[in-house]
């Protein structure tokens, strides 16, 4: 069985959490890197700069019609990562971003639950057409979740990500509506298998 | 600079190829993201483009739809259950997928054919120019038939063989990966009378054919990887 987790709106002290999980180099090493200034890099927003900022700030980050962004909760109530759908609308389409922050949570399927979880919210009451992600060569373990969530290589890029003052591959892979149903039920039965 | 185009029907293995290629001569991949992208020039969802390539209606499809309505079906008569696969699917006979279907369906809006094949060319030709690319499918070789170190690669594989990758990779039983199979290369052959007015098994339009029932997908990769390399030379 996959881990249960909830996907909520995140209040300061999750993205507090976030600013310390990527200040860790272990964690924003499989993520975006750090910037010219070293500071962690993140997508979208930098928890930082939204802590510091007022309430426009946090109002424009978070409260975006094209871009929704979860706090990732653990079945025991604790905040482990974030999710974000950014959207396309006039392309139904969203790229959806996932960290799990808690290292200790890693390779136990927390990553899994809560892609489904955005997946879920995507194909469900967003009724979006598609979900695409975009994951460099060096986060092996992310690309695997992802195929096996059911995303579809859609096409293998050299050199296009930028991170730390070096050029990666990245994959985009992709997932349908009419694909999910059918992907969805199958990674539910191996889960009880 | 190669551009590497792969065509064959599904389940003959174009896309492993494709990827084994891509990997070996240090090449771009680009498979649906060759529909993505021809989405973005004409903003629409990549469904309207997968609909003009796969226009017969696919059992995917229809069994998608199938729970969709049960689904509403299900909502409407109080039942409820885990979204997707709630309980009363058990309850219909297989015929009522027919029943159920209809023309067109989805996120699939009206585009017209010339618009289509526009954004289909921009993104050959953009491909194209930028080099160094294994693409699959999507007539990329009839548009870029006869575009400069370009190679042209044609699949074959007999329908059992098909038939047991759709059952491996899409978990499908024998009976519905034979009707994916049949119902999808139909839609291909379409498409290609239809834009291109050519079938998509003639020999003429590649540089060469293999025939993935008598090769397995490393040997392919390999013998596609060394003609390529007349491109370079």
């Amino acid at each position: 069985m996959f881990p249960e987790v909830t996907l909520v709106t995140p209040t300061r002290d999750d993205i507090q959490r976030m600013a310390d999980w990527l200040s860790d180099t272990e964690v924003n090493t499989v993520w975006y890197g750090v910037g010219t200034d070293g500071k962690p890099l993140h997508t979208s927003y930098l928890p930082e700069a939204v802590l510091a900022g007022g309430e426009s700030e946090w109002d424009h980050v978070f409260n975006d019609d094209n871009r929704t962004i979860y706090s990732v909760y653990s079945e025991a109530g604790e905040h482990i990562g974030e999710g974000q759908l950014a959207v396309e609308w006039p392309l139904l389409e969203a790229r959806a971003d996932l960290l799990i922050g808690r290292k200790d949570l890693w390779h136990h399927h927390y990553g899994t639950s809560a892609l489904i979880g955005l997946l879920d919210h995507a194909f469900g009451p967003l009724g979006l057409h598609r979900v695409w992600v975009d994951v460099p060569e060096y986060n092996e373990p992310g690309l695997q979740m992802c195929q096996h969530v059911g995303f579809v290589m859609e096409g293998h890029m050299r050199k296009t990500h930028h991170k730390n003052n070096e050029w990666f591959d990245s994959s985009v892979l992709g997932l349908l509506s009419e694909e999910y149903p059918r992907r969805r039920a199958k990674l539910m039965e191996t889960a009880v298998t | 600079m190669p551009v590497i185009t792969i065509n064959g029907p599904i389940g003959c293995g174009a896309v492993t190829i494709g990827q084994m290629v891509a990997e070996q001569l240090q090449l771009n991949f680009v498979d649906r993201l060759f529909f993505t992208e021809a989405a973005r020039i004409v903003g629409t969802p990549v469904g309207t483009l997968i609909a003009k390539e796969q226009r017969v209606d696919r059992f995917r499809d229809r069994l998608g739809r199938f729970v969709q309505t049960m689904l509403e079906r299900s909502a409407m008569s109080g039942v409820s259950g885990e979204p997707y696969f709630g309980r009363g699917i058990e309850n219909l006979p297989p015929e009522t997928y027919m029943d159920l279907t209809g023309e067109g369906g989805g996120v699939a809006q009206k585009l017209d054919d010339k618009t289509f094949i526009e954004a289909m060319n921009k993104v050959a030709h953009d491909l194209h120019a930028q080099g160094d690319a294994v693409i699959i499918g999507r007539g990329a070789n009839h548009i870029l038939a006869n575009a400069a170190h370009t190679l042209h690669v044609g699949l074959l594989a007999p329908m059992e063989v098909r038939v047991k990758t759709l059952m491996d990779r899409e978990h499908f039983e024998e009976e519905e990966a034979r009707i994916h199979v049949e119902e999808l290369e139909r839609a291909r052959e379409d498409f290609l009378l239809k834009f291109w007015k050519v079938h998509p098994s003639e020999a003429s339009h590649y540089h060469m054919m293999l025939n993935m029932g008598k090769m397995n997908t490393k040997t392919a990769a390999e013998v596609i990887a060394h003609a390529a390399g007349d491109l370079t030379s």
